[in-house]
């Protein structure tokens, strides 16, 4: 049997079925020349392996992974801010939980004692010891409720609050919680329920606006609570 | 932060599209010049990419795309340049041949046409079956077998002069 080239070829390439390949090894079998062929085909093959292979081992330019490293951050950005749209989307869900708040507000209106803020704008010890430990959804000893935490772009820990006299947003810094937002002041008479609740409503937007990746979910709060709300970068 | 697998896939694929290139291009760097371009091609163009289909078939038919329309607009550069670019060659190899010194199978690959050089380098160097290879390039199977079946001889008579 005669093989022509380009069948050696494909045998050499691994592109023959058994049973054509065992054609092809009997004819190999019978003919030195065709041996000798097949030699010089995987002979250049080795030569191409031996020129190019050791590409595979070189470190990889910058230039060519910086590219897919800044996508995958933009990547990452872009999930974050679908997450966020999606939490801030359900308002309904979301909000569902604010008649409790405020019914939790109008308590701690009743109850209120002293101001939640001491001069320098930072947050009272008492509330400061609710933002530390309580985590969102939880209330602090001190009756303040938490609504929830996140990030701003500065990549402070930063938590919703609402107790006491009002709602709030409290960023953490060096020197403990700074207040940086406090909503309407709840009061006695009239509407406490309205009042409380638009307040805390007020401070969601806030929060929305502020928070650079939306809210923390419960395991980032978690190590962000272990980690003492210390900033990330 | 969970990993984004089409990104994930192109970083591990670095290394052997850097082979490519380099058996592609003239240089090394054209080549990453060439990876460069592509990678920046398939980040733009990742919409394109089906999840679940090969993301090497796919990376492999922008960077030979890419390269053969780059092939293209350089032969009609050169036909106007060809003289001016030579002169230039000339004055910058001095100091540096060694560098320059391009080995047997470099040599012998770049006399090879681009057609031939894909279809060797598809198959030979990086493994890819026949129907792999032609679907790549975009061509039928018979055409890419051809093509790899001239370049193969031409190469062997070319290293077998060297040798």
């Amino acid at each position: 049997m005669t093989v022509s080239d380009e069948r050696l070829a494909a045998y050499a390439d691994g592109e023959l079925n058994e049973f054509e390949a065992a054609q092809v090894r009997r004819a190999i079998g019978a003919d030195p020349a065709l041996a000798d062929q097949l030699a010089a085909l995987e002979g250049l093959k080795a030569a191409l392996a031996a020129h190019y292979d050791p590409i595979l081992a070189q470190p990889v330019p910058a230039a060519l992974s910086d590219p897919i490293e800044q996508a995958a951050k933009v990547t990452n950005l872009s999930a974050a801010r679908e997450a966020r749209q999606r939490w801030f989307s359900k308002p309904v869900v979301r909000y569902a939980a604010l008649p409790a708040l405020a019914a939790s507000l109008l308590i701690v209106v009743f109850v209120g004692r002293g101001g939640e803020s001491d001069t320098a704008g930072y947050a009272a010890p008492q509330l400061a010891a609710a933002l530390d430990g309580a985590l969102s959804g939880e209330t602090g000893r001190d009756g303040t409720k938490l609504l929830l935490s996140f990030r701003d772009s500065a990549g402070s820990a930063c938590r919703a609050y609402a107790g006491k006299t009002g709602a709030g947003i409290a960023c953490h810094g060096d020197k403990g919680w700074k207040l940086v937002k406090t909503g309407t002041a709840g009061t006695r008479s009239g509407s406490e329920f309205q009042q409380a609740g638009s307040s805390a409503a007020d401070i969601m937007t806030a929060a929305q606006d502020m928070a650079a990746n939306g809210a923390m979910e419960p395991g980032e709060e978690a190590a962000a609570r272990k980690g003492g709300w210390a900033p990330q970068k | 932060m969970q990993e984004d697998p089409f990104l994930a896939g192109l970083t591990a694929l670095l290394p052997r599209m850097r082979r490519f290139a380099s058996g592609l291009a003239r240089d090394p760097a054209d080549a990453d010049d060439l990876c460069q371009a592509a990678i920046e091609r398939a980040l733009n163009s990742r919409g394109q990419w089906q999840e679940g289909t090969r993301l090497d078939s796919w990376m492999y038919r922008i960077m030979r795309n890419m390269w053969i329309d780059e092939a293209r607009s350089r032969t009609r550069r050169s036909k106007t340049f060809a003289d001016e670019e030579a002169g230039l060659h000339v004055g910058a190899m001095g100091a540096q041949e060694a560098h320059v010194e391009l080995s047997n199978v470099d040599r012998a690959m770049q006399t090879l046409p681009d057609e031939q050089r894909e279809a060797v380098l598809l198959v030979l160097v990086e493994g890819y079956k026949y129907a792999e290879a032609a679907a790549i390039v975009g061509c039928p199977i018979g055409t890419l077998t051809s093509r790899l079946l001239r370049g193969r001889e031409a190469l062997m008579v070319k290293l077998g002069e060297a040798a």
